[in-house]
């Protein structure tokens, strides 16, 4: 890999706040010889009901305005690294793609963009492994057409010694929604963004994420819902555990833009703290330029309640499995609300082996 | 500050009905004669600093110290967040301006236009009723300055702090100047360090509780005019005061600057209530910076009602940096049309077993823009800390704006941080209700948003708090239709 690094902000929050913080925004170094991910570093292990060909693309001109969640910079690393995006149109009634990502130890750039035609439902699966010394951003862009919904659920399962950039941009029209599901089960440093333009009225955003972050790894999360449309609605629900000296960003953002009558958005973060080496970062945003709508945030961060360890141990476990359990305990969560039977399922066993 | 009043002695008119209100109750002026005031020009050189510290006939280490300050400024760029602050050009700004009268202990003793300012902001009357003492500051210097007899006997020292100076306090002031906010810490901190100039302070010994509040009023009077007042409170171990501050200033078509600071030192198991009612005029930059330090078991209390200012960055903050201490913070925004207020609060827990609470409301109408902006940071020493958050935001109507920016930073596992904010509208059903009680529509409004900022008015003494009330009022008229 090219030793020469190139600096780009990822994840900054829509309002700034104070510098001295360092929660406005991220840097990550990048391979100024980044490159379109190569053959077999993407596997398409199902593929039902739905088009590759891009072609059946009805517009690709669509993802060109859509927000990126890990920020603008975005396009500098697809542009270095000269890669065609991958079309995939979701067909009639419901369809389901899951793609494997297999990323080696070089500087990869790519990006899937889903177009779902009004009325039909898209259910996709992206599983991220990585190599040792990896870098790699994938950006998802989706476009929900009018009544149309669309679930995207992220598993990452990368490195310890590797570099993830995981963005996430979504337009949903009139009726249409959208929902992230995210589990970070491993390591390394992964910034992950997501934005959703509810650009029309009745549009629906709904994240659920859990992450374990442990060692020495990062995770940064910025996700952003812009509310355009009346009645849109949005559901950031995040919650995590921390462990050894492990670092955690969290930036959620409602926006009320005007125009936006009787929007409602509801953020959640809970975030447990299992040792004292940790770093636990959160800025929980609204912003509202709108009268009639409803906006909550709210966020818990502690330790495991000590009546909590108290039951455990009535119940027979002692200090370590209570603690082993409680660390799987968001990511087990997230992963029971996955509605794919087939991933979840292949996802718990995994989780049950760590 | 309760009331209207003409002349010394005549009776003060009670504020009990809205109607004995009227907008205009803080904007009157006198038109400034330049030979009753000396000013410096306006703008920001080393001449012009060193001409203030010559007109305060400064110690030689606070002329260096505004010198390496004006340095600082000029080195440090405005900060790339919050409310534009554009409109505000240094170059028009006059960073001094002194009567030319000298600070008495006698209202009789102050100029007759100043006095009548004063008396119309119900200051004597306050002073006579519930205060234990009073400093009153025109522009850039303080013109009154007393302390209740008894107050004083307990060994309370409150004065202006360029006499305390040079008195036998001087040591103390030295070691305490600007040590909480440096200079450094940001461009209108730089800005303060280098133009100061009057303020107060207030030293409670060992022990003492000052049973009634102290006091002290900010008017700015002159156009295009900045003030730069300096408060420094060190409550000594076990002691306990409650220190009101209050502020306002005329309207004018140029741009004034409030770019003040206080530094507050609680000491070991003392308490300070800091409470501040700010109602400065619609043209006013108010860059103000609060700061505190609590000692062990000591405890901090910010009461702040933020009314006036066109453009406001203010975020009160609190070192809990010894075990077992806490602070308290209850604090109210409205922000109306032209006004952009960046208010909140910081706190940083470094002690063992401190805890934070913070209670919060703002209300944005005719295009107001609201920000609630704050930080929670625990240390990584600060076992068992415990801090909660809770903002509410009000948007009285669709052409105003409410952010809520708060962020969290937790490097300790043994600690429990809780975040909760609420944004909406006010209820129509509630409308409704009390309509249907024969109460019109702009009275249930404005009956909505005073119980929606009871939290901080039930936390002040009851005059302020039928001021603070009154003041929603006023801002309450003309919300329908």
């Amino acid at each position: 890999m090219d030793n020469t690094l190139n600096s780009i902000m990822v994840n900054p929050i829509p309002s700034k706040t104070w510098n001295w913080l360092k929660m406005n925004e991220s840097n990550v170094e990048f391979p100024s010889d980044v490159s379109a991910l190569p053959e077999g570093s993407l596997t398409v292990k199902a593929f039902d009901n739905a088009s590759n060909d891009a072609s059946a693309c009805p517009d690709s001109s669509v993802f060109e305005d859509i927000e990126n969640g890990v920020g603008e910079d975005v396009k500098k690393v697809l542009d270095a690294a000269g890669s065609e995006p991958a079309y995939i149109t979701a067909g009639a009634g419901e369809s389901l793609v899951k793609l494997d990502f297999d990323l080696d130890n070089k500087g990869r750039a790519g990006e899937v963009r889903f177009y779902v035609p009004a009325g039909c439902k898209m259910k996709a699966v992206m599983d991220y492994k990585s190599a040792k010394g990896s870098f790699a951003l994938i950006s998802a862009k989706a476009y929900v057409e009018e009544g149309a919904s669309f679930e995207l659920i992220q598993i990452h399962r990368t490195d310890d010694d590797s570099v993830l950039l995981d963005n996430v941009g979504t337009a949903c029209e009139k009726d249409a929604g959208f929902k992230l599901t995210q589990a970070f089960v491993s390591g390394g440093r992964i910034y992950a963004g997501a934005c959703c333009d509810l650009r029309g009225d009745r549009s629906a955003f709904d994240i659920r994420s859990g992450y374990r972050i442990y060692d020495d790894h990062e995770l940064d999360i910025n996700y952003i819902a812009r509310h355009r449309g009346a009645k849109t609605d949005s559901n950031i629900n995040v919650s995590g555990v921390l462990q050894n000296t492990a670092v955690k960003r969290f930036r959620g953002t409602i926006d009320f833009i005007y125009g936006s009558v009787a929007a409602t958005g509801n953020e959640k973060e809970d975030v447990l703290l299992l040792d004292e080496d940790v770093v636990n970062k959160t800025v929980p945003i609204i912003l509202c330029e709108e009268e009639d709508v409803e906006g909550n945030h709210g966020a818990t961060i502690g330790r495991l309640s000590e009546d909590l360890e108290f039951y455990l141990q009535s119940r027979g476990l002692d200090k370590d499995s209570i603690y082993k359990l409680m660390s799987m305990s968001a990511l087990m969560s997230v992963c029971r609300s996955i509605s794919d039977e087939e991933t979840k399922e292949e996802l718990l066993g995994y989780l049950s082996q760590e | 500050m309760q009331g209207a009043h003409t002349n010394e002695g005549e009776h003060m008119a009670e504020k009990t009905y809205v109607e004995d209100i009227n907008t205009s109750l803080y904007d009157f002026r006198y038109e400034e004669k330049d030979e009753d005031f000396y000013k410096v020009d306006s703008g920001l050189t080393p001449e012009i600093v060193e001409k203030i510290s010559s007109e305060k006939d400064d110690p030689e280490w606070m002329r260096q110290f505004r010198l390496k300050s004006l340095e600082i400024y000029n080195k440090i760029s405005v900060p790339g967040w919050g409310p534009s602050i554009d409109g505000l050009n240094m170059d028009n700004i006059v960073t001094y301006v002194r009567p030319k009268t000298k600070m008495g202990a006698k209202w009789s003793d102050v100029p007759a236009d100043i006095k009548e300012t004063f008396e119309k902001l119900g200051i004597p009357q306050a002073e006579r009723e519930s205060l234990a003492g009073v400093g009153a500051q025109y522009d850039s210097e303080l013109v009154y300055h007393n302390v209740k007899e008894e107050v004083a006997a307990q060994g309370v020292i409150y004065s202006d702090l360029e006499s305390a100076m040079k008195g036998p306090y001087a040591e103390m002031i030295e070691s305490h100047f600007m040590k909480l906010v440096p200079p450094t810490d940001h461009k209108f901190a730089a800005l303060h360090g280098a133009v100061w100039s009057g303020g107060s302070f207030v030293y409670v010994p060992k022990g003492v509780t000052v049973e009634i509040p102290l006091q002290s009023y900010f008017r700015l009077n002159a156009p295009g005019a900045g003030q730069f007042e300096h408060t420094l409170i060190i409550v000594d171990e076990e002691a306990d005061l409650h220190f009101i501050e209050g502020c306002s200033a005329p309207k004018y078509n140029v741009a004034n600057l409030h770019a003040g600071c206080v530094e507050l030192f609680v000491g070991k198991n003392a308490r300070l209530r800091y409470s501040t009612i700010e109602n400065w005029s619609k043209n006013m930059y108010n860059l103000n910076t609060k700061r505190s330090i609590v000692e062990e078991g000591g405890i901090m209390e910010w009461v702040s009602g933020s009314f006036g200012s066109h453009t406001s960055f203010l975020y009160p903050m609190t070192i809990l940096k010894g075990d077992n201490s806490k602070m308290e913070f209850m604090g109210i925004t409205f922000a109306g049309e032209g006004q952009d207020l960046d208010t909140g609060m910081k706190v940083v827990h470094t002690g063992a077993n401190t805890s934070s609470f913070v209670n919060t409301k703002s209300i944005s109408k005719s295009g107001g823009i609201n920000t609630f902006r704050s930080a929670v940071v625990i240390g990584k020493d600060a076992k068992g800390a415990k801090s909660s958050v809770s903002c509410a935001s009000l948007m009285l109507d669709r052409v105003s704006r409410s952010d809520t920016i708060p962020a969290i930073d937790v490097r300790c596992d043994d600690a429990d941080v809780g975040h909760e904010a609420k944004i909406g509208k006010i209820s129509d059903d509630a409308i409704f209700y009390l309509m249907s009680r024969g109460i019109s529509e702009e009275d249930a409004r404005a009956m909505i948003v005073s119980g929606f900022a009871n939290n901080v008015s039930k936390e002040l003494p009851l005059e302020y708090a039928v001021e603070m009330n009154n003041l929603i009022n006023i801002e309450m008229k003309g919300t329908i239709g």
